[in-house]
């Protein structure tokens, strides 16, 4: 059967799909929250979070250990899901992802950057790592936005071909710097370097989680106001033009606030590849290519999928942890071969 | 109403329009034709907006087209470009449905909602408003984006809406090349737009007409009802052809035979 008859957005009502995914959501992160060295079960877990349980241990684990970090984990998720999609709508190009083509790791380099040249470590420092640590991954990921856009430009339209060469460039550019930043660091900081390559959810903090969470949300609203302009720019460039859309700044806008999801959650939990490619692919089978559905369901998809993830990552080596990027390209580079084989492949030219 | 004065325009040292002027018409199907190359498109996207002109100026109403926002001229005249995406995923009602975007800005009304399906009924496109639209064929494809540009100046202000249109046969039997024709000339009657087409089928486009210009090297060669033009020697000429023109005793009407090329 054609993957694309698969999209129901007709005979199922697309509130129905959010809601669907809203409440595996919420089965996800129950799960995960009762998952680790203490095993709990969903009923322990939500009596531990409502604070009418008896065990104060196991209030303990869940509140103060788990739940900043899986709380982390569906604001990362959220912010790659709507940046992915936003992404591939603007460039009207299934393969764009944040990770593919740079864009986190170019927010990673610019973290690293201030924690190896300002002599900071993530969580260290205080509030002015709070501070210049998410500043500096947002200028990361919108420089390096601007970049591949640039790039992939030619005589006014986006190419899938340039887009994915341009990314190779930019990452191999990234890598050198983060290799640099490497030779340059202490061995503190080397061990770190972990953490921006491949991420890490283990840095959750609540202010942390807050300050990702307001980025996120300030994100979501402002691509779910331009959901008409970008259904419009899926028609073409000129013809979402002669639909009244100002295309030139709507460019801009979006890729800023690709930035702004991106490295507000870069900065808190390094590069976590394949998630923003993944998600609105997931999303689109279920509601559709519609933005005003297409959006909060890549949201929903992406927060499922760290979460999932990263509970993978800190339990299966348990006590050892693995590094939660290393699982999301394990899913991830396979599902980029099988997009590359199947639809995709007719557009590249 | 939408028109164009002395209007200039040269790219690379190429002169592609040249003292051009042509005021559309309310009410009208009024049909481009000539050569490939004679600047056709340039005019269409000169009209349209999209094109900066370098000598003269195109008025919507009495306002010159570089006063107005994207959003002000999305809601006086829609344009259907010669080549649409074909690897769309949205339905076709949604394809349609965002010829209305201007006019809703993302909140489409009832009346919105109605507009695109009595826009998809008039291209005999309801019956695809629930398939995917990269799934459907070229000329249907076709028929959904007629359909939208349509829903996009359904509902005219005062002084007219415009509708340009690149070619919109090309991709259709000979059928719906019949009927889209005959929908772009009752659009127009009806509903008081200027409409605009580029048709090169040139007794296709005489038989729905109300008007036909003949653009050749960037100058408005012939300008006139279809019959005339159709008589006109210029048009021959403008193509290197040699032609006859028969008098087809069924409709009463000339039609322009060419003789085989040497």
């Amino acid at each position: 059967m054609n993957a694309r008859t698969l999209t129901l957005p007709a005979a199922w009502p697309v509130a129905t799909t959010l809601g669907c995914l809203a409440a595996a959501l919420a089965m996800t992160v129950l799960l995960a929250l009762g998952s680790g060295a203490v095993a709990l079960s969903p009923g322990a877990v939500l009596a531990a979070l409502t604070g009418t349980g008896s065990d104060d241990g196991a209030a303990l684990v869940v509140r103060t250990l788990r739940l900043p970090r899986v709380m982390l984990g569906v604001i990362a998720g959220a912010g790659l899901g709507i940046a992915g999609a936003a992404m591939q709508g603007l460039m009207r190009n299934p393969l764009a992802d944040p990770g593919l083509i740079g864009v986190s790791s170019g927010a990673a380099l610019a973290a690293a950057a201030v924690v190896v040249l300002g002599g900071l470590l993530p969580g260290a420092g205080g509030a002015l790592s709070a501070v210049l640590l998410p500043a500096a991954a947002f200028t990361g990921a919108a420089l390096t936005t601007a970049l591949v856009y640039a790039a992939s430009r030619q005589d006014g339209r986006s190419s899938v071909t340039r887009m994915l060469l341009s990314g190779i460039a930019i990452n191999a550019l990234t890598l050198s710097g983060i290799g640099l930043l490497m030779f340059m660091g202490s061995d503190a900081q080397v061990r770190q370097f972990t953490f921006w390559t491949l991420g890490s959810l283990a840095a959750a903090t609540w202010p942390g989680v807050a300050a990702a969470a307001a980025a996120t949300a300030v994100a979501l609203h402002a691509l779910l106001r331009r959901a008409g302009p970008l259904d419009a720019l899926a028609l073409g460039e000129a013809q979402a033009g002669h639909l009244g859309v100002d295309t030139a700044r709507l460019n801009r806008s979006c890729v800023l606030l690709i930035a702004l999801s991106v490295g507000a959650t870069t900065a808190l939990t390094g590069t976590l590849g394949f998630i923003g490619l993944i998600a609105p692919h997931l999303a689109r089978r279920l509601v559709g290519p519609a933005h005003a559905g297409l959006l909060p369901a890549s949201a929903l998809c992406g927060a499922v999928l760290v979460v999932l993830a990263d509970t993978a990552a800190r339990t299966w080596v348990a006590p050892a942890e693995l590094p939660i990027g290393v699982l999301t390209a394990l899913i991830g580079a396979p599902f980029f071969m099988m997009l590359l084989r199947s639809r995709a492949a007719r557009e590249l030219h | 109403m939408l028109s164009a004065h002395h209007l200039g325009v040269r790219v690379g040292g190429r002169r592609l329009l040249d003292e051009l002027t042509l005021a559309l018409e309310p009410g009208q199907l009024c049909v481009l034709v000539g050569p490939n190359g004679a600047g056709k498109t340039t005019l269409l996207r000169a009209l349209s907006g999209d094109l900066d002109t370098a000598d003269g100026e195109v008025r919507y109403g009495d306002r010159p087209v570089r006063d107005l926002g994207a959003l002000e001229r999305a809601r006086l005249r829609a344009v259907l470009a010669q080549h649409q995406r074909s690897d769309l995923d949205h339905l076709a009602r949604d394809v349609v449905a965002l010829g209305r975007y201007p006019h809703h800005l993302g909140r489409p009304t009832a009346a919105d909602r109605a507009i695109a399906n009595e826009a998809m009924a008039l291209t005999g496109c309801s019956a695809l408003a629930h398939r995917v639209c990269g799934t459907l064929s070229g000329g249907e494809q076709a028929r959904v984006h007629l359909a939208r540009a349509l829903a996009q100046v359904w509902t005219a202000p005062p002084g007219g809406h415009a509708l340009l249109l690149d070619e919109p046969v090309a991709a259709l039997d000979i059928a719906w090349q019949h009927r889209t024709l005959a929908c772009a000339r009752e659009f127009a009657r009806q509903r008081g737009t200027s409409v605009l087409a580029i048709v090169h089928d040139l007794n296709l486009a005489a038989r729905y007409a109300d008007r036909m210009v003949l653009l050749t090297g960037g100058r408005l060669r012939e300008d006139g009802p279809p019959d005339q033009v159709l008589r006109s020697p210029a048009l021959a000429d403008a193509f290197g052809l040699r032609c006859r023109v028969l008098d087809d005793d069924g409709s009463g009407r000339p039609l322009l035979v060419a003789e085989a090329a040497d």
